[in-house]
C-alpha cells in the first residue's frame, strides 16, 4: 500500500503572489545580435536560432530558456525605504536559481517541472502567470534525490526518487500524497505517464529493467525486460536504462545508456526494435540520457557526451544534431533530460551550470521525408 | 583476476599481476576482502575488471573511438548522414568527443564557444560528470554510492566556478598558493598530483586515477593524511 499523507504542507510555496518572481533569461525576442553557432555562421543576425541552416528548411526553433529565476527580475516594491536601498531589496528565496536540474516534463497549462538533484525538490515554472513554485517532500513521502518527473492527465505531478528508489505523487495543488514502489525500484531515473493506460513507466537504472505502476491505484503491475550481460545484449534486455517516453499511441522508447541504444517496446512491454551503437556518428550515442518523441514520431535523444540532441526517424535514422558544447542558447553543459509537450516544444535541461532550454519544433508538411515519418509513426 | 587493459595480452598480464600483488602487500590490502568470492569492487590496477571497466568495453565507454571512417558525410545507405541537414559540413560530421591529456583540437572539434577555448581544461571533469549524475552508473554498489551531487562548491572563482561538491572537495579551481600561504607549491604538488591547464586548475582526475583503482575510490594516494598534505601544508 502506498503511505498516504495527511499533513499539510509548505510544499507548494507560491513566491510573492501577484509579482514578478522572475522571468526567462533570455527569450528569441531578446536574442543578442552575435548570436552563437546558427546566427553567426550566417554572418547575419536573423531573429531567431534555427536548426539547420539555410538552405536547407527550419526544423528547430530555439525559443527561450530559463536558469536564475531570483535575479533577473526582482519583485516590484512599491515603496522603497532607505533601508531596502543599503541592504539591497529581498527578492527572492536563492534556491530559485537552477542548480542541477535532471528530469523535465510540462503539463497541458503549459507550465514547466524540473527536478533539481542538488536542491532536492522539483521547480514549477508558470510562463504565463510568470511565477515559480516548488514541489518539495515531507516526512511521509520525502524527496533525497529527484530525477524524473512525469504530470497525468489531472496535473497531479509524479517525481522519481533516485537514492529512496520510490516515486512521489502530488496533488494538482502541491501536497504530497504518496510515496509507493520502494520494494519494486532500485534507482528510477526517467519517468514517463501513458495517460490513456494511466500507466507509469520508470527506466531503473540498476535494476536495469523497466518498472510499470498503475498511476490510479499507485500499484506495482509489473517489469518490461530483463538486465543484459556483456555478451549478451538482445533487444528486450537494458543496461542501466536511464530515461524512457512515449509516442502518441503508447510505444515506449528507452534510453538504454550503457548499451549505446534506443529501444521500443509496445504497451505490452514487447520489444519493437533498437537503434544506435556507440560512437561518434549521427544516429550514435556515447551518454544517451533525456529522450523524447515529437506529434509526428522523430525521436529525440540528448547525450551527455555530446552535448547535443540528435532528432532521428522512428527507426533510427539521423535527421538533424541540435547543440554543442558551449553556454550560449542553443549550446549545451551535460545535458540530461528530455521532454517534448503536446505543442511540440522541446524542453531541455543541463546540470553542469543549471538551467532549461525551450525549443519547438517546425513541422515541414512538404518536405520528402515527412510522409514517410508519418507513415512509420502510424505503423 | 584480471589486470591491465588487455586481457589477452598475457605478458602484460602477468607483468600487472605481479605490480598488482606487490602493491597489494605493499598497501596491506590482502584482506578479507580480496578472498576468492568476494563482491566485485575490489582494488584493482589497471582498467579491466574495474568499476569503470563498463560493460566490458574497456576505454571505449569514456574514450569513444571513431566509429568507422567519414566520407564526405557518408551515404544515405549508411544511415549515417543527417537528412534534414543536408548543408551541414561534413567535417562537423563526427560529434567529437575522444579525449587526452593533448586535448588541443577541442575547441575546433565542438564548435567553439566560451566554455571551450583551446586550453579549456574544465573538460576534464565533465567527462566525470557525464556519468556521475546520480542515476547514470554500472550494476556495482561502489559505482552508485559515489555519485556527485553535493551542492554548489563554496568557493572556486570567476568563470571556473565549480557547481556542486560542497560536501566533497570542490573541482574545477585553480591552485594558486599565491592566493592561499597554507597550501604547497604548485611544483611539490605536481610531483605527486597531476594539475591541469596553464593556471594548474585542480579536477577530478587530480585526485582521482580513473584508470586504476588500487587505492579504492580510484584515488591516487591513499586515503590517509599524507593525500590531503599533498596539497595543504
Amino acid at each position: 500500500m502506498p503511505k498516504v499523507s495527511q499533513v499539510k504542507t509548505h510544499a507548494s510555496l507560491q513566491l510573492a503572489a501577484g509579482t514578478l518572481v522572475f522571468l526567462t533569461v533570455l527569450t528569441a525576442a531578446d536574442k543578442k545580435k552575435d548570436g552563437p553557432q546558427g546566427a553567426s555562421a550566417v554572418n547575419q543576425a536573423p531573429a531567431d536560432l534555427i536548426w539547420p541552416l539555410p538552405p536547407d528548411p527550419p526544423r528547430i526553433r530555439w525559443l527561450a530558456q530559463y536558469s536564475d529565476m531570483a535575479k533577473v527580475k526582482p519583485p516590484a516594491v512599491k515603496k522603497t525605504g532607505w533601508l531596502d536601498k543599503i541592504t539591497g531589496t529581498k527578492t527572492a528565496d536563492e534556491k530559485f536559481e537552477l542548480r542541477k536540474p535532471y528530469g523535465i516534463a510540462a503539463d497541458k497549462r503549459g507550465r514547466i517541472y524540473t527536478a533539481d538533484t542538488e536542491l532536492k525538490f522539483v521547480f514549477v515554472i508558470d510562463p504565463v502567470a510568470k511565477a515559480v513554485e516548488r514541489r518539495e517532500g515531507n516526512s511521509h513521502a520525502p524527496l533525497s534525490l529527484p530525477v524524473g518527473v512525469a504530470v497525468d492527465a489531472e496535473d497531479r505531478l509524479f517525481v522519481s526518487d533516485a537514492e529512496l528508489h520510490s516515486i512521489v505523487c502530488f496533488s494538482p495543488s502541491g501536497q504530497p500524497l504518496a510515496s509507493f514502489g520502494a520494494t519494486h525500484l532500485a534507482r528510477p531515473g526517467g519517468i514517463a505517464i501513458d495517460r490513456q493506460r494511466n500507466r507509469l513507466y520508470a527506466a531503473d537504472a540498476k535494476a536495469s529493467r523497466i518498472v510499470v505502476f498503475d498511476t490510479s491505484t499507485m500499484q506495482f503491475v509489473g517489469y518490461f525486460g530483463s538486465p543484459s550481460t556483456p555478451a549478451s545484449h538482445p533487444g528486450g534486455t537494458f543496461y542501466s536504462p536511464t530515461n524512457v517516453a512515449l509516442d502518441r499511441v503508447g510505444n515506449i522508447y528507452v534510453a538504454d545508456t550503457w548499451n549505446y541504444r534506443v529501444q521500443v517496446l509496445d504497451p505490452a512491454g514487447k520489444f519493437i526494435r533498437a537503434f544506435g551503437a556507440q560512437g561518434d556518428r549521427p544516429g550514435e550515442f556515447i551518454r544517451p540520457k533525456g529522450i523524447a518523441v515529437d506529434s509526428e514520431g522523430h525521436v529525440y535523444v540528448a547525450d551527455a557526451e555530446f552535448n547535443n540532441f540528435q532528432v532521428l526517424s522512428p527507426e533510427g535514422q539521423p535527421l538533424l544534431a541540435v547543440g554543442s558544447l558551449g553556454t550560449d542558447p542553443g549550446q549545451f553543459a551535460l545535458i540530461a533530460g528530455l521532454f517534448i509537450d503536446s505543442k511540440d516544444r522541446i524542453y531541455t535541461t543541463e546540470m553542469f551550470h543549471g538551467r532549461l532550454q525551450v525549443f519547438q519544433y517546425i513541422s515541414q508538411p512538404d518536405s520528402a521525408d515527412h510522409k514517410e515519418v508519418k507513415r512509420a509513426a502510424n505503423n | 583476476m584480471v589486470c591491465g587493459l588487455n586481457s589477452r595480452n598475457k605478458m602484460k598480464e602477468k607483468d600487472m599481476n605481479v605490480k598488482f600483488y606487490t602493491l597489494a602487500a605493499l598497501l596491506g590490502l590482502a584482506s578479507a576482502s580480496m578472498m576468492p568470492g568476494a563482491p566485485a569492487n575490489l582494488p584493482k590496477t589497471g582498467l579491466a575488471g574495474s568499476t569503470h571497466d563498463i560493460g566490458g568495453n574497456g576505454c571505449k565507454s569514456c574514450h569513444a573511438p571513431h566509429n568507422g571512417s567519414i566520407v564526405n558525410g557518408g551515404t544515405q545507405g549508411t544511415g549515417l548522414i543527417l537528412l534534414w541537414s543536408r548543408s551541414f559540413p561534413a567535417a562537423a560530421n563526427t560529434f567529437g568527443v575522444y579525449d587526452s591529456a593533448t586535448m588541443q583540437n577541442k575547441a575546433v572539434e565542438l564548435g567553439g564557444s566560451a566554455l571551450t577555448t583551446s586550453s579549456d581544461v574544465r573538460m576534464y571533469s565533465l567527462l566525470c560528470l557525464s556519468c556521475h549524475d546520480g542515476v547514470t552508473s554500472s550494476f556495482t554498489p561502489a559505482m552508485l554510492t559515489t555519485h556527485m551531487v553535493g551542492s554548489r562548491a563554496s568557493f572556486g572563482s570567476g568563470a571556473y566556478e565549480s557547481l556542486g561538491l560542497t560536501n566533497d572537495h570542490p573541482v574545477n579551481m585553480n591552485y594558486d598558493p599565491t592566493k592561499n600561504p597554507s597550501l604547497q607549491a604548485v611544483a611539490t604538488v605536481g610531483a605527486a598530483l597531476p594539475l591541469y591547464g596553464s593556471t594548474n586548475t585542480m579536477q577530478c582526475a587530480t585526485c582521482h586515477d580513473p584508470h586504476n583503482d588500487v587505492n579504492t575510490n580510484y584515488l591516487r594516494q591513499a586515503n590517509n593524511t599524507a593525500h590531503c598534505t599533498t596539497c595543504h601544508l
